[in-house]
């Protein structure tokens, strides 16, 4: 491996951290919105969140870039107010990353959710529990692998992505290339052992989270189920 | 006992669901046990969660409108087009017909999710966790989890646990819907008992007439979505729709004249007769006042006392009037018993046939002795 392989690795691991805790920031309270939700209007919410998982990520990459490069509504204002856009930027792709894999935590957490009996919140509400009270003390501790499977696929996704990382990144070596990208450079190149020594690792690191997911899946029953399934009926990502 | 209760609520709810109309005006009281009693799809659950702050959409499909006394006679608003008090600032505990216990948590650590939770100032020592888990019987079993305990068990920690929470007002949605005979009897007696040791309100739905008659001191009759009737229990069971509706319940009041465990045998008084029964409950003391239930096809009239029969009670009463039973060769027969022991006069009903009644020449004003097993006595 090459030191710029291991600039990706870093940058990879560092976009997805980043990305994962963003990702449980906004999915939380977003799956629980949605969960609670009784309106005709939600299967069109929960549609737009599904998105990326069917949106060739290109497409969503293509987007994104426009948005937030100097001319995008996002990185026009930025520059309006002094600031850099973000095109080609590590924020960049922690925005575009967010942007892909939000079904992925906000999934799994709403499947949770909802399978908590009301009549445990009914009742904690006439013992004094606020509602954020009633969250943190009836609802988080029962939904718990519901919140590791979310973060777990976040990470896992946002490790492997591609498309929308090319897109909004631009595979500048140091900056932007995540492994995925180092790969596809490796094989433009025709280093076929430097992306051999990549993909192994991807491909180890795949195997072990998704055996994790899915020997926390038993133990939960049916709680987790869907999300699971969604992850491996996705196209994957590649140069749609 | 706590001096924290709420005494007295003003509703008026209309809900509309589909076909089914909900429309209940009226002010209860707060006192001692309170049965809200009616068939299935009544209406009763909904008026308990309305209660409880559980009912807050009702507003865009009906109206709802709910005020509560506090002991001091303050009337506050708990909800109307512009107000809405959430649960959690109600003060108003709720036991449900399953027991959602938190599943994450012991037995002990559900008590203490519910008393952490009351300001200090407001918190009753007698109701703290470990004095309730002894209370219910359930001591050993505080580090158990929720999951380890019988369902009878499991409903007893949801009881202990909604009084860990020291409420103003506790609701109770058919808790026994679940339980077997024994674990049904003891439920009733403690609950019983921590109403009287604690003194909150409490409010009992039910459709099971026999928990009904044990338990409550107030009774508030529903049909379709209405409230019927309300008032103290006993006399509501002799009003034309507590006849119906109770099938002749009659319950009457009595003071406790020998308790002999020996031979299983409660002698109690009513006016001047001694009445006595077969009762499990030794702890009634002499000289204290107790209820006794009896069904009106149990009660059996005769114009004199009788001496040589094997049914031993004879109690003398007056004939008030008669009215119409269930069955149309049947007559409700309502009597009088005259006062006696600080008890005032009571009135009950003897359905008896027709025939018999035509054969005695019963008229109102007519002194007969009611004829009344043993074995169809209870406390």
């Amino acid at each position: 491996m090459n030191p710029a392989d291991f600039d990706a690795i870093r940058i990879t691991l560092k976009l997805a951290l980043v990305s994962t805790a963003l990702l449980m920031l906004i999915a939380m309270p977003l799956a629980w919105w949605l969960s609670q939700l009784q309106s005709r209007f939600k299967p069109v919410l929960e549609a737009m969140v599904a998105l990326p998982l069917v949106l060739p990520p290109t497409v969503l990459g293509f987007y994104l870039l426009v948005a937030l490069g100097p001319q995008g509504v996002v990185g026009g204002t930025l520059e309006s107010l002094g600031m850099q856009h973000l095109a080609f930027s590590f924020p960049g792709l922690v925005i575009g990353s967010v942007v892909y894999s939000l079904p992925f935590a906000v999934q799994p957490l709403q499947n949770a959710f909802s399978q908590v009996p009301q009549d445990l919140l009914d009742a904690a509400a006439t013992m004094r529990a606020k509602p954020l009270d009633r969250f943190f003390s009836i609802i988080v501790p029962l939904t718990k692998h519901g919140f590791i499977t979310a973060g777990v696929l976040s990470f896992a996704h946002t490790l492997g992505e591609f498309g929308v990382v090319l897109m909004i990144g631009g595979n500048i070596p140091g900056e932007t290339q995540v492994v995925s990208t180092a790969i596809y450079d490796h094989v433009e190149s025709l280093n076929y052992a430097g992306a051999n020594t990549l993909s192994l690792g991807l491909l180890l690191f795949s195997v072990v989270v998704l055996a994790l997911v899915y020997s926390l899946n038993r133990g939960a029953g049916r709680m987790l189920g869907g999300s699971v399934g969604s992850n491996t009926t996705k196209p994957q990502g590649g140069r749609s | 006992m706590t001096e924290q209760s709420y005494q007295s609520i003003r509703l008026h709810l209309y809900q509309q669901q589909g076909g089914f109309v909900c429309n209940m005006q009226t002010e209860l009281p707060l006192q001692g046990i309170t049965a809200l009693f009616g068939p299935s799809g009544c209406g009763k659950t909904t008026l308990l969660r309305t209660l409880a702050g559980l009912n807050e959409r009702v507003q865009s499909s009906g109206a709802c409108e709910l005020y509560v006394q506090d002991q001091h006679g303050q009337w506050s608003t708990w909800q109307n087009p512009e107000v809405f008090v959430p649960s959690w600032q109600r003060q108003v505990g709720l036991v449900f017909q399953r027991p959602a216990l938190f599943p994450h948590l012991t037995v002990l650590k559900n008590l203490e999710y519910a008393w952490v939770r009351v300001p200090k100032d407001q918190r009753i020592e007698q109701l703290a966790p470990h004095n309730l888990l002894q209370r219910v019987g359930l001591s050993e079993f505080g580090q158990r989890l929720p999951s380890q305990l019988s369902g009878g068990q499991q409903q007893r920690v949801a009881l202990a646990r909604t009084l860990a929470s020291c409420p103003q007002l506790m609701l109770l949605d058919e808790p026994l819907a679940n339980l077997d005979g024994a674990a049904k009897a003891y439920f009733i007696q403690l609950l019983k008992r921590l109403q009287q040791e604690t003194g909150i309100p409490m409010i009992y739905v039910s459709h099971q007439l026999d928990e009904v008659v044990q338990l409550s001191d107030r009774l508030i009759l529903m049909d379709a979505g209405s409230l019927v009737n309300h008032g103290p229990i006993a006399a509501i069971l002799q009003t034309e729709e507590g006849y119906r509706r109770c099938q002749g319940e009659n319950i009457l009041l009595a003071r406790v004249k020998e308790n002999q465990p020996s031979e299983g045998l409660l002698a109690v008084q009513v006016a001047d007769t001694t009445l006595w029964f077969p009762e499990p409950d030794t702890s009634l003391r002499k000289g204290s006042h107790c209820r006794i239930h009896v069904q009106a096809k149990d009660i059996s009239l005769a114009l004199r006392p009788t001496i040589e029969s094997s049914i031993s009670n004879s109690v003398p009463a007056q004939v008030v009037a008669f009215s119409d039973s269930s069955h149309q060769a049947e007559v409700r027969v309502q009597l009088v018993v005259k006062a006696g022991h600080e008890i005032p006069a009571q009135r009950l009903s003897a359905t008896i046939t027709r025939a018999s009644q035509a054969r005695l020449k019963l008229q109102a004003g007519a002194t007969v002795y009611m004829q009344i097993k043993a074995v169809a006595l209870s406390t």
